[in-house]
């Protein structure tokens, strides 16, 4: 396969499927006929490396292949200010919960004064960390499930 | 002002925008007559109004998507070519657009 079509394999890789096909046929005529034109002009085939050139210049495929792509953010603009505060009043009621859940342990811990305070809150704090994830998460979620709908409606 | 490297990317920036309005001007005129994208390409930059590929083509599927323009698949010089031309929604709003560029060019002018 030669140069150009291997160029054109890698930038269909990233372009939207439905247009997918569409694209890379334009492309191709496109790189083609820049080549045709510079080979006209030098009244010889270009070397491999020159071919290469021309297609250094329209960029790297992935670069080349997100210019077709229009919905680009997982939350807009719009949405944004709203995204953060909502993960910043949703922080409140979960670092209550979870202040009332350590204390709860501390004193319902079978544990003895000896032991270290690591030990007492090691097996909650690791649950901790996941349901900050899980928060996080459904929140993200549901901004960016909120902007496509939006998106698509208007 | 000195010309640091910061500079010069926010003039990039801001000729980029300034362009941006002005490209798809140029491309719907051009397009009065029917086209394939690399003659658009050449005839712009004729003109002085270069427009890289890269640019010109997602440029050329979003005015269609939107119903500005009609292309269509046709083997020319035995290759197939996709041609694009104003759609009649097109020429309407090329017509309208024209308007608001002449009366923004003729405001400037005054500032100016």
């Amino acid at each position: 396969m030669d140069l150009v079509e291997r160029y054109l394999q890698a930038v269909k890789m990233w372009l939207p499927a439905k247009q997918k096909e569409d694209i890379v046929a334009e492309l191709r005529e496109d790189i083609r006929s820049d080549i045709e034109e510079k080979e006209a002009e030098l009244d010889r085939k270009l070397s491999d490396e020159e071919v290469a050139e021309v297609l250094k210049r329209r960029g790297r495929p992935l670069v080349a292949a997100g210019r077709y792509r229009t919905q680009g953010v997982l939350i807009g603009p719009v949405f944004y200010p709203i995204y953060l505060l909502v993960l910043r009043l949703s922080l409140i009621p979960f670092l209550m919960l979870w202040t009332v859940r350590f204390v709860y342990q501390l004193f319902t811990s079978t544990l003895g004064p000896g032991d270290s305070l690591a030990s007492w809150l090691g097996p909650l704090s690791g649950r901790f960390w996941s349901s900050a994830l899980w928060l996080f998460a459904i929140v993200t979620l549901a901004f960016a499930v909120l902007e496509r709908v939006q998106a698509r409606t208007g | 002002m000195t010309h640091s490297p910061d500079s010069t990317a926010l003039f990039d920036h801001l000729r980029l925008e300034l362009r941006r309005g002005s490209l798809v001007l140029a491309v719907l005129a051009a397009l009065r007559t029917e086209r394939y994208g690399y003659t658009l390409r050449k005839t712009l930059s004729d003109q002085g109004m270069e427009i890289d590929e890269g640019t010109l083509y997602p440029l050329l599927r979003r005015l269609e998507t939107q119903g500005l323009l009609e292309s269509q698949w046709r083997e020319e010089d035995k290759r197939n070519k996709r041609f694009y031309r104003l759609s009649a929604a097109g020429k309407q709003t090329l017509k309208l657009l024209l308007a608001e560029w002449k009366a923004i060019n003729q405001s400037l002018n005054d500032i100016l």
